[in-house]
């Protein structure tokens, strides 16, 4: 039985809102580890925020998520604990709305959401550097399954960087597709966008 | 050859409403992982309207149809139309209005700090070049690429018309006055262009050209208005999605007189295509804009701010400024010194919201060659340096920085963005 806190490299766990104890939820991975999560990053994933809006079910007994494994749920918790402190970098009365930000925001708001920004950036591009092309597509179905519109995002965005210089038996080898063209038509294509096949890095 | 859904070929009136669930396999080979979020159709009607999911190989492992087409609409324009080839399915949910749509909408969020322009010179090339146009960051100008022109016209000297969504409208800039009517859409990102019809018109002369995006419909339209002095102008439409032109009649006053936006294209805000036009009224001549809206293909009548009509007017034009509608007036102020002056109407149709945002000042006379989106003025300035001619610079117009944007001749501009529209169609073509 492994605590998520123990296995998450970041030090810096969210403060919990002063008076109030800090609520976490226990969730149990598909290979039977268990993780504690503080209350905030666990209502990121939309799936546990739909089971816990039923009043009736109680915060006791571990939730548990029979599509994700251990190793992918921890990582799924460093991204969406860093994603939020990145987030409290933000002063909350700048809104989403772009109009309205434009109006109420000061240089101050303005200074802060561009250093959030950076440090997204940062974090980002660090966050899947060593994972593999099967880590990340065990992330993505992670993401999916959790409901975090945010990481799926951010997967697909590092997908589509990886892939986008990659031949076409690379895309089918990734996404695990069988080619269905005949070798005339493949020709065809590869003849009619002969450019669109220039520089592609080698399998 | 693959199945495809024509994405222009008269299927793109259903409009954006299409959704993302029309293309995910109603039944996957692996396992359900994801919760279905693309509500709203039941499972068989998702049957009728989706193609054939891809023939997948293991069993395990897989990312959903719909991630994976969520990861295609984040790749760049050139590695999207070679995954074409990755498989039939792919290659017909590429080809769908929806998600060109998709994909356009992720290209214009993705960095609003790195915009681009295409600009192209306005002199004919030498026999020996053959024309080019430059793509280039609108805060700059600084070049990232050419592109040939993959078509020819009679004079050998390409107008860019406008701009939409990355597809390009030029037309042959000399004829317009003589009256040959060849246009083109052209999408250089995905190396397709196209020659529209014969114009209902003819050879007309006086002719100015407008280009938009028709948003209600998904669709894209040229206008073209031949008014020879003060009369009745000729207006007709062409329409991509029914590939033909249709008149228009005008129900405002007839002596109106359209005048080009010159080198710019005719600016497109909020649906209205804007044009400058003289008017004579209790026989004074007076400058208003007409503004054509391209859903309801009606005009309607503007007047300018009323505090530019002091001074003469040495050159105007409209442009798009951050959404808004820009008039710039090229004159002398009150101590005789050249500025150009910068009008955004701030409220959409409303002539009360006109505000004076800039002036920019100048040490002589100055035209301005185009207003990027992001607020940068191009602008030639007249020198009286002999064997200098014109000297080009770009100006931000709230700082006042200048910078040289490395253009030889007056040129025309035109923002742009690299998209997947018009990768298949009626009398579409490739090179």
């Amino acid at each position: 039985m492994a605590n998520g806190e123990n296995q998450n490299p970041n030090p810096n766990p969210i403060e919990a809102t002063p008076g109030a104890a800090a609520r976490t939820i226990t969730l149990k991975t598909a290979d039977g580890e268990i993780f504690e999560v503080e209350e905030a990053v666990a209502m990121e994933f939309g799936t546990v925020k739909s089971f816990f809006e039923d009043d009736a079910v109680s915060a006791t007994k571990p939730m548990p998520l029979p599509n994700v494994s251990g190793s992918a749920l921890s990582r799924v918790i460093t991204y969406c604990r860093r994603s939020l402190e990145i987030r409290s970098m933000i002063p909350p009365a700048t809104s989403e709305d772009a109009t309205a930000a434009e109006a109420v925001q000061g240089e101050g708001d303005l200074e802060a959401e561009k250093a959030a920004k950076q440090e997204r950036k940062e974090f980002e591009a660090e966050f899947l550097k060593d994972e593999s092309n099967e880590d990340v597509k065990e992330l993505i179905l992670a993401a999916n399954y959790l409901n975090i519109k945010e990481l799926l995002d951010f997967l697909c965005r590092s997908v589509a960087l990886r892939i986008q210089n990659k031949s076409v038996e690379y895309a089918r080898k990734f996404f695990g597709i069988e080619g269905d063209y005949t070798p005339e038509e493949e020709a065809q294509i590869r003849q009619e966008y002969a450019w669109a096949f220039e520089g592609v890095d080698e399998d | 050859m693959a199945c495809r859904n024509h994405a222009h070929g008269g299927t793109g009136n259903d409009g954006i409403a299409t959704l993302f669930s029309a293309m995910v396999p109603a039944a996957c080979v692996m396992r359900q992982v994801a919760p279905m979020r693309q509500g709203g159709r039941c499972l068989s009607q998702m049957k009728e309207l989706c193609p054939q999911p891809p023939i997948l190989r293991r069993r395990n492992n897989h990312i959903p149809y719909d991630i994976a087409l969520n990861i295609l609409a984040k790749l760049p324009v050139k590695s999207v139309i070679r995954f074409r080839c990755v498989c039939k399915s792919w290659d017909s949910s590429i080809t769908t209005p929806y998600f060109i749509s998709t994909h356009l909408n992720h290209n214009n969020n993705k960095d609003r700090d790195n915009g681009y322009v295409i600009h192209k010179p306005s002199s004919p090339p030498t026999p020996f070049d053959s024309p080019v146009c430059t793509v280039a960051f609108d805060h700059t100008f600084d070049r990232i690429y050419e592109v040939r022109i993959p078509f020819d016209f009679s004079s050998n000297c390409a107008q860019i018309v406008g701009s939409c969504n990355g597809l390009l409208c030029l037309a042959d800039f000399r004829s317009l006055s003589t009256g040959d009517n060849d246009i083109y859409l052209w999408n250089p990102s995905i190396r397709k262009f196209k020659k529209l019809p014969d114009t209902c018109l003819g050879k007309v002369r006086f002719v100015t050209l407008g280009f938009a995006y028709h948003s209600e419909n998904n669709d894209y339209k040229v206008v073209r208005i031949s008014c020879r002095s003060l009369s009745t102008p000729k207006i007709e439409v062409y329409t991509l999605s029914s590939d033909s032109w249709r008149r228009v009649e005008i129900s405002l006053t007839a002596n109106l007189m359209f005048r080009k936006n010159f080198y710019s294209p005719v600016p497109l805000i909020s649906g209205s295509l804007y044009w400058f036009a003289y008017t004579k009224e209790e026989n004074c001549r007076r400058v208003i804009i007409m503004a054509f809206d391209v859903n309801s293909e009606k005009f309607k009548k503007l007047a300018l701010p009323d505090d530019c009509f002091h001074g003469r007017s040495l050159h105007r034009c409209l442009a798009l400024f951050k959404g808004k509608l820009a008039f710039l007036k090229c004159g002398r102020n009150e101590q005789r010194d050249f500025q150009f002056s910068i009008w955004v109407m701030r409220e959409y149709g409303v002539v009360e919201s006109w505000d004076k945002l800039f002036v920019v000042p100048f040490q002589r006379v100055a035209y301005c060659i185009a207003f990027t989106e992001y607020g940068s003025l191009l602008a030639r300035c007249v020198t009286r340096v002999k064997n200098q001619g014109s000297k080009f610079v770009l100006i931000d117009t709230e700082t006042l920085h200048e910078k040289d944007p490395g253009i030889q001749c007056t040129s025309f501009v035109a923002n742009f963005i690299e998209s997947l529209v018009l990768i298949d169609g009626a009398n579409v073509e490739a090179y």
